[in-house]
């Protein structure tokens, strides 16, 4: 390829790039950009730059810390199959980080809770007897209705994922201390 | 006068059928979304949009009636009476529950009275005579279910699933049927719901519309076909795993997701185990991306990406599949699920053999050994279970005989008419509804 005539104007790119394997016409890219992404053994970031997961009925919250600037930011993690596999750029100096399946079960099992069965429906149910008795009191009860229709008692199904999450966080709290 | 019909929330593109089989009873469809318009106008049936119908102003009233309680909403949710619900044996959840409760709550109850002044708008332009409504439990649906008993037009549920035993009380789930009636699968269903305290009167046993394609003969294609068609080798055996996602209910416990990417490595290891000569297809839950909501801009990027992630593992005899369903489960040997799923019935109809993979330890099951599917009762005994599988054809014909006896408690009839069932049902409610006519709304 180097010997081609129209190679001649990128030889001291060509020469560059075989001098330094991580070289790009872009720049130098770091490690965590040039391991293979899809190679499921192979960590892109490392797992402590996942500051802290949110789930919710509406999807995962991932706060990062952006590896290269530092900037902590939130992003949405997609997931394809069940497995966790998405990618995240820092809105502040555009680094983009690949989190999959290895990096992110890692980083839950360092920050979530993981309930028992018997915890989880203790908990279920405990968030469904809060969703259905908040809205009931007086004068709360008449503020959230609309054309007599009872907007609290609508949300339910809404509100306990809310009411579960504060329980886990209290359960995360008494497991840490 | 043609009674007006308003399907709201029924996103299915397969419900396409219902809205033509109710307009050929002489109602008029209303359409809430884009997903049934084009159908509609390509059978150049008469209907109208929700949208089309809506007052300029909606989100702006519904704003300023929300802006002007806002204060009083305020004061009312720190009353000691509302705090003190809060109170659980583990503590004080208020603390924990009260930075995300207002911006939650604003955003629910705009949507709420949003489509409450946009319904009362509908009422006032149409002969609305019944509701027919995807899913009930949403707070807007839910809302809209208390809207139309109060001058009295009937609401329909779609069930779109069977519900497996219920465990855990969740406020608001689909257990409990918000509308008027629901239209259910089959006798399981039915006896699920009565189980969870619903009136049996209320439960109306048609099969799923969605489903009537899988009775049609161009979904009996051979496998050898199917597999042509997805460009697989149509001699070598296939093995499909259709994947599941942790749903609205059980999303927010580790434990769930753990569970699911437990069962995906549990395949793609028996996978790998199984050898080169056997295809593998995965295929991902139709309704996984936006419901986790991944940016529909980031679908292509992550099937390549896990496309070439499995392949790292199995090469080029894997593929995922997001599209061809119903060839996806005729091409297929065996299909295996790792959780609870709807599609379990999918692939029994469509006569191919399922085998289901242990769930969180407890969790009630939905189909057991006596429908006939194959539950494995440990990770490890998989791969042994799918090699027998593919090595013994007989005992795959076994199985699909057993589901097939099962079919008719899970699946109503199964002669591919639901949908004029349910077109009958709607058509029925409509015409029998007596609802309070526009000057009388606010005091019915």
């Amino acid at each position: 390829v180097a010997g081609h005539p129209a190679s001649r104007r990128y030889l001291r790119l060509i020469e560059q790039c075989r001098r330094q394997p991580t070289y790009t016409p872009d720049g130098p890219v770091t490690l965590d950009r040039t391991v293979n992404p899809l190679a499921s053994a192979s960590a892109f970031i490392s797992a402590d730059v996942i500051q802290s997961i949110l789930l919710t009925a509406g999807g995962i919250v991932v706060q990062i810390a952006c590896a290269s600037c530092g900037k902590a930011f939130a992003s949405r993690q997609g997931t394809i199959a069940g497995i966790a596999l998405g990618r995240h750029r820092c809105p502040a100096c555009q680094h983009e980080v690949i989190i999959g399946p290895d990096e992110f079960d890692r980083a839950a099992n360092r920050l979530q809770p993981m309930a028992t069965l018997a915890e989880m429906v203790a908990m279920t149910n405990e968030a469904s007897r809060i969703t259905e008795h908040w809205y009931r009191h007086a004068p709360l009860d008449e503020l959230l209705r609309f054309d007599e229709v009872p907007l609290g008692e609508s949300a339910e199904r809404f509100i306990v994922p809310l009411v579960t999450l504060g329980l886990l966080q209290i359960a995360a709290r008494r497991s840490a201390a | 006068m043609k009674r007006d019909v308003l399907l709201y929330d029924v996103a299915n593109p397969d419900q396409a059928d219902l809205v033509l089989a109710a307009a050929r009873l002489g109602l008029r469809p209303i359409l809430a979304g884009p997903h049934l318009v084009p159908s509609a106008r390509q059978a150049n049936i008469d209907f109208l949009t929700w949208e089309e119908l809506a007052p300029v102003d909606a989100g702006q009233r519904a704003r300023r009636e929300l802006e002007s309680r806002r204060s009083s909403l305020v004061a009312a949710l720190n009353r000691p009476e509302v705090r003190r619900e809060f109170i659980t044996r583990m503590g004080d959840v208020w603390p924990a529950v009260a930075p995300t409760l207002g911006a939650e709550l604003s955003r629910i109850l705009l949507h709420q009275v949003t489509t409450l002044i946009h319904l009362d708008a509908v009422r006032r332009q149409t002969n609305l005579s019944a509701i027919v409504l995807g899913c009930d439990n949403a707070p807007w649906q839910r809302a809209m279910t208390f809207a139309a008993r109060k001058v009295n037009i009937p609401t329909l549920q779609l069930a779109h699933g069977i519900n497996p035993p219920v465990l855990a009380h969740h406020a608001g789930d689909m257990y409990t049927v918000y509308a008027d009636h629901v239209a259910v699968f089959g006798k399981r269903a039915r006896e699920s719901l009565i189980h969870s305290g619903n009136d049996p009167g209320r439960l109306h046993v048609t099969g799923a519309p969605q489903w009537d394609a899988l009775y049609r003969d161009a979904a009996r294609m051979d496998a050898r076909e199917a597999r042509r068609t997805l460009r697989l080798d149509p001699d070598r055996p296939v093995v499909l795993f259709a994947a599941s996602y942790t749903g609205t209910a059980s999303a927010y416990f580790y434990a769930h997701h753990h569970r699911q990417r437990a069962c995906h490595d549990t395949f793609i290891r028996a996978a790998d185990q199984l050898g080169s000569d056997v295809q593998i297809l995965v295929r991902p839950h139709p309704h996984e991306v936006s419901r986790s909501g991944t940016p529909a801009g980031e679908l292509a990027w992550l099937i390549e990406n896990y496309q070439r992630r499995l392949s790292d593992t199995l090469g080029s005899r894997v593929t995922v599949v997001t599209t061809n369903k119903i060839e996806s489960l005729r091409a297929a040997d065996i299909v295996v699920f790792g959780a609870e799923s709807t599609a379990i019935v999918e692939a029994m109809i469509l006569e191919r053999p399922v085998v289901v993979l242990p769930w969180v330890e407890g969790q009630p099951i939905l189909y057991t050994s006596a429908d006939g599917v194959v539950r494995v009762e440990r990770d490890d005994d998989l791969f042994s279970t799918l090699h027998q599988l593919i090595s013994q054809p007989m005992k795959r014909a076994e199985i699909v005989r057993r589901q097939n006896m099962a079919l008719p408690d899970l699946h109503h009839v199964g002669d591919g008419q639901a949908t004029q069932r349910v077109a009958e049902l709607i058509a029925r409610l409509a015409l029998e509804a007596r609802p309070a006519a526009q000057t009388d709304r606010r005091s019915a």
